[in-house]
């Protein structure tokens, strides 16, 4: 009895949750969406400059990050206000801009990670060719000494003549 | 002869390989440097003094508009994103510290981009709206950067109100501002604060 009473109470909470008004509900989404969206884009720029993009470049895509940073300001004061349509509103535009530099940021990120490749592959493989030479100049340095004696002697014979 | 020159060589190419890796290590390494992130207050007129326009006591008037630059200088290494919380605090506020902040209400937040090796700047206009004396305190009510804030902080007859900019900036791995920056052994606060008195 018990049961079914409790069973039957939260069963008309849950009619009555669901049937509420979502008053305010969609400016927060909204928001959060788009602020959500600023912190993807500020990671994915920050990891292209870990990995070396060119200043100049992450300069312009943070100036664009400020511009959905102050969009985004003005959409959560209008939210503030219960103003749900310039919310809204501020919200879509920070969204366009941050979408923009998250996109434009990992463009970034992929080639600054390549040309990172790269670098890291030509250093360490001058590195090991030279070690080749090197170890090999070293082992058969017996084979070069005939050489350098040839030409002492004909440099010594020159300058006796 | 021929198996002992081979060992030599395995011996000489493993030292010359690690010799000139580290070289390739180095050159490819960035230089070392202290990482750090200045934050400053400017004046209206880009100086370090006379925040409140007058030689003597740091006075408000109802209506006088204060135009401050809060500069950020980013020397960690990569680009940041800071936050500057902005509060206000009494005689009795517990100022923030290097590893926490301060216990006094958040009045204002700004958030900018900061790249590494460059210099951001927001602004802080402000003046005082009007002024309550509901008790023995005074308490303000002021305009910043347009938005009109009554911080729930009074004063004894007006004296002693503080400003604390504090700088805190999103940390990558939980996702959300942390107080300070990342610095070279963990997180250093970093914080402002500027007195003032109601001149009403």
């Amino acid at each position: 009895m018990r049961l079914s009473i409790i069973f039957l109470f939260l069963s008309l909470s849950l009619v009555i949750f669901t049937s509420l008004p979502k008053t305010g509900s969609s400016q927060t989404s909204t928001t959060t969406n788009a602020w959500s969206t600023i912190v993807q884009a500020f990671d994915t720029l920050q990891s292209a400059d870990s990995h070396g993009a060119g200043h100049e470049s992450v300069v312009t895509l943070s100036t664009q990050l400020n511009t959905a940073l102050a969009y985004y300001n003005n959409a959560t004061t209008f939210a503030a206000q219960n103003n749900t349509k310039d919310a809204d509103h501020y919200s879509a535009l920070s969204l366009n801009v941050s979408r923009n530099v998250v996109f434009e940021a990992a463009a970034l990120d992929e080639t600054a990670l390549n040309q990172q490749l790269v670098r890291q592959e030509l250093a360490y493989g001058t590195a090991f060719g030279m070690a080749v030479i090197s170890a090999t100049l070293t082992v058969e340095v017996d084979r070069f000494r005939p050489l350098f004696r040839k030409r002492k002697t004909v440099m010594i014979e020159t300058r006796s003549s | 002869m021929l198996h002992r020159k081979a060992v030599l060589f395995l011996v000489f190419l493993a030292s010359f390989t690690i010799v000139y890796s580290s070289v390739a290590f180095f050159v490819l390494s960035k230089p070392a440097a202290q990482a750090f992130i200045g934050f400053g207050v400017f004046a209206s007129n880009g100086s370090l003094s006379n925040y409140y326009q007058n030689s003597g006591a740091p006075n408000v008037t109802i209506g006088q508009t204060l135009n401050w630059r809060l500069q950020i200088a980013n020397r960690i290494g990569r680009i940041q994103l800071a936050e500057i919380v902005v509060r206000m605090g009494n005689l009795t506020t517990i100022p923030p510290t290097e590893t926490g902040p301060s216990n006094a209400p958040d009045i204002d937040e700004s958030i900018i981009t900061v790249p590494n090796a460059e210099n951001s700047i927001v602004n802080f206009d402000w003046k005082i709206i009007s002024v309550s004396h509901p008790g023995r305190l005074t308490y303000l009510t002021l305009e910043i950067n347009g938005k009109r804030v009554g911080p729930p902080v009074g004063a004894v007859s007006g004296q002693g109100f503080r400003f604390i900019f504090e700088l805190w900036t999103l940390e990558g791995q939980s996702g959300s501002f942390q107080y300070g920056y990342p610095g070279d052994n963990g997180r250093v606060g970093n914080w402002l604060m500027l007195w003032f008195n109601s001149a009403s």
